[in-house]
């Protein structure tokens, strides 16, 4: 499955134009951030699995949640943070459902075994790099 | 010895001496003649300092400015025990583990490392992530137990964001980033990571800096459950916290510095 284009932060997929390729001159890093470990993302074999409705990470400092909604036309995936002692920081991000691959301009994901990992360009909080994969293990 | 009056540009005699021969020895660029004389060229320089240094550039050689020189002789001249105390007292914690989900189980060790911070929730004192009680319950322990840190207010921090953002910058810690030109990481200093994280320096060979971390991965695990000893690339560190010491500490680190510039 594949996934492109869209928008963030504004749950309402409304507006979204889903025939606009989505054109990346971002260089993807080849680092993923494992727990608290940074390993090479040539560890990761892409995967056909089909996506789970919720995954989780931990850094050391943070728990993150994956929530995930599929539609014929989108992906909506509400992504939290939480610090202990800290407010959740919540984004939502909706992407459309193509062929062309599982990103938009803020977000790229990437299906591997058990999991995905996630780049957010603009994660809007400390504690969530910019420049590194996330692996999110999937929730049974 | 005079190093600790305030110095400001049209200042003359030993003491602007001392000051410029430390400037030399931490500026690693710097050459300034040692004149003892505060003119324009000495202020440019300490301006210099005070902003690598994340302090109020403004050219003036005062309490601020003189804890910061301290904290960068740390590394560039002496050798400081008190300092290294912090990874000391971490080391003893290596190996200890939660028993999953951050839960602290029959561990004493686990149960006086969530009890740093005062975070409970759903009544519990457990069952979140660690890495940042675990820091300040090694703070905690440094400031009981070195008179040089006595009167720093330890930290009960469970985020880590709120450590560094809040705890570190309210009790005048120096911050600095990890490629400073002045200030390098060195065993005792505490450092935050670019993810979520934070961990204390044990060494720093130059290339690779050896931590040691609450709720890190062992080998091989996805999920952080331990305390151990990693080895942390440079890329991967945010900023790096070096805790104040008293100004007792400060003057025997100036004048120790003094004395082999």
């Amino acid at each position: 499955m594949n996934i492109t284009s869209g928008c963030t932060a504004n749950p309402v997929a409304v507006g979204i134009d889903c025939s606009k390729n989505v054109t990346s001159d971002l260089s993807m890093p080849d680092l993923v951030l494992v727990g608290t470990d940074v390993v090479d993302i040539e560890s990761f074999n892409k995967s056909k699995e089909q996506l789970s409705k919720s995954y989780s990470a931990e850094t050391g400092g943070a728990a993150l949640e994956l929530s995930l909604v599929l539609t014929s036309e989108y992906l909506t995936i509400i992504r939290s943070f939480n610090e202990p002692g800290q407010a959740v920081n919540t984004k939502t991000y909706i992407i459309c459902n193509s062929e062309e691959g599982l990103s938009s301009d803020e977000l790229y994901i990437r299906v591997v075994n058990n999991g995905v990992l996630m780049l957010e360009t603009e994660p809007g909080v400390d504690g969530i790099p910019d420049d590194l994969w996330i692996l999110y293990d999937k929730q049974n | 010895m005079a190093t600790k009056v305030t110095l400001r540009k049209g200042a003359k005699g030993a003491s602007v001496i001392e000051l410029q021969k430390l400037l030399n020895k931490v500026l690693k660029k710097s050459s300034m003649k040692i004149d003892g004389d505060f003119g324009e060229n000495t202020k440019k320089i300490v301006i210099q300092f005070q902003k690598d240094a994340n302090i109020v550039a403004d050219g003036i050689v005062g309490k601020g400015t003189w804890a910061a020189l301290a904290q960068a002789t740390l590394s560039a001249v002496t050798v400081p025990a008190s300092h290294y105390l912090l990874s000391d007292i971490a080391a003893r914690y290596i190996g200890i583990k939660e028993t999953g989900d951050n839960r602290i189980g029959s561990s004493e060790e686990m149960r006086e490392i969530f009890e740093a911070d005062d975070l409970v929730v759903n009544g519990e004192t457990d069952g979140y992530p660690w890495c940042a009680a675990f820091v300040s319950l090694c703070v905690q322990k440094l400031c009981s137990s070195s008179i040089l840190y006595g009167d720093l207010i330890p930290p009960r921090q469970p985020s880590v964001s709120r450590f560094l953002n809040n705890w570190a910058k309210t009790n005048n810690c120096l911050i600095f980033k990890p490629d400073s030109e002045i200030f390098t990481m060195m065993k005792g200093d505490i450092v935050v990571f670019t993810f979520s994280h934070i961990g204390i320096v044990e060494s720093n060979n130059g290339t690779s800096i050896t931590t040691i971390e609450g709720n890190t991965n062992d080998a091989g695990s996805r999920e952080g459950t331990i305390v151990a000893r990693k080895q942390r690339s440079r890329s991967i560190i945010k900023s790096v916290i070096r805790l104040p010491m008293t100004k007792m500490g400060t003057d025997i680190q100036l004048n120790d510095s003094i004395r082999y510039c």
